[in-house]
């Protein structure tokens, strides 16, 4: 079979966590004027923390490859990739749909139990609501990631 | 690999010095809400639009009803609320004496406390008006309250809806940016408010 590539390890493993830093950090620079709004606020908060934590493994990678004398080869499977993009999307999109539903049962519900309208007096909290809907869309860092690396491989193969 | 280096550090600086701008911003923003909310607690400033949405037809609608209060002048306080709503009375129990209510709202508004000299007067100024300020507010908002019962360690006070409502009476419909404000600015006169508390605020002694 076609599916499995010898890759050299260290440059391709480089290259993907360049792309993912990147992609990341862009997340984080939309989400900072968000931090006046609560829910986007924290969506930036994730993304420093996940930014953090993949610098560091970069680090380490670098570290890695830097003493890695000997080339090292490894084999990928690129349809696992392909497949890993696809399950990517349908994951984001299930997940969305999960919070708005669930958003809007938090925001709209107590209407219909307890006949108290939610209420809206100015752009602010309109600009609260409208963040609440959007925070979970910040998660489409991970397909975008999935997708923009799933053909690095030939660039990097034996 | 050296120019994505170069990118994600660009990135990286970007990102740092837009928390840091996002950060001052807030900060002002913070200041002034801060503001804002201190000037929410004074009887002649207290914009309408901060207790217009407790606005509702039953006192027994519970939340609302205390929401309103904790948003009126003396909302500082400590308060025990006990509803009556065969007699449509509303009991508000201060622990704190007429005056201490008072002097506590004025800390809350000037952020500092109030020199010993003449806390005591300015306090029972405070609570006066606010008293009146409140009734009036709670009668105007809440449609079926009639009467409220103030409770302090050192006296209550009852008043009435028809008491304020002909007290008032140049001021209906009193809900309205303009009739309000005249309303305050009444209240805000010293003279006026003594004579119109006269009126309207009898003591009664015990607890």
């Amino acid at each position: 079979m076609e599916d499995k590539v010898e890759v050299n390890y260290y440059p391709y493993k480089i290259h993907k966590i360049q792309i993912t830093l990147i992609i990341f950090l862009i997340g984080w620079i939309i989400s900072i004027p968000g931090t006046f709004l609560g829910r986007i606020g924290m969506m930036s908060l994730y993304f420093l923390i996940a930014i953090i934590g993949i610098g560091i493994y970069y680090m380490i990678i670098l570290i890695m490859a830097r003493k890695d004398k000997s080339e090292t080869v490894r084999y990928i499977s690129t349809t696992k990739l392909v497949r890993y993009t696809k399950w990517s999307w349908i994951g984001f999109a299930i997940f969305v749909l999960i919070c708005t539903v669930a958003t809007t049962g938090i925001l709209f519900a107590s209407n219909i139990w307890f006949s108290r309208p939610i209420r809206i007096n100015g752009p602010y909290q309109l600009a609260t609501i409208i963040s609440q809907y959007l925070a979970p869309f910040f998660t489409i860092v991970i397909p975008i990631i999935y997708t923009a690396t799933r053909f690095v491989w030939k660039k990097y193969e034996v | 690999m050296k120019k994505k280096n170069i990118i994600i550090l660009l990135l990286l600086m970007m990102g740092i010095v837009f928390t840091i701008v996002s950060g001052e911003v807030k900060k002002i923003k913070a200041e002034q809400d801060e503001r804002f909310q201190r000037k929410q607690f004074v009887v002649t400033m207290q914009e309408l639009s901060t207790i217009l949405p407790y606005k509702s037809k039953y006192m027994g609608d519970n939340s609302n009803t205390i929401n309103l209060f904790y948003h009126l002048p003396l909302g500082v306080n400590p308060v025990k609320y006990q509803m009556y709503p065969e007699e449509l009375t509303l009991e508000l129990c201060y622990r704190t004496t007429f005056a201490e209510a008072g002097i506590k709202n004025l800390e809350y508004v000037a952020n500092e406390s109030v020199g010993k000299f003449d806390a005591e007067e300015l306090g029972i100024r405070m609570t006066t008006q606010a008293l009146i300020y409140n009734s009036t507010a709670a009668f105007a908002l809440i449609d079926n309250l009639q009467k409220l019962i103030f409770r302090f360690s050192d006296g209550s006070y009852t008043i009435r809806r028809h008491t304020i409502e002909n007290e008032f009476a140049d001021f209906y419909p009193i809900l309205n940016e303009e009739n309000w404000s005249r309303f305050q600015k009444t209240l805000g006169k010293n003279e006026k408010m003594q004579e119109i508390s006269l009126r309207l605020l009898i003591k009664e002694e015990g607890n």
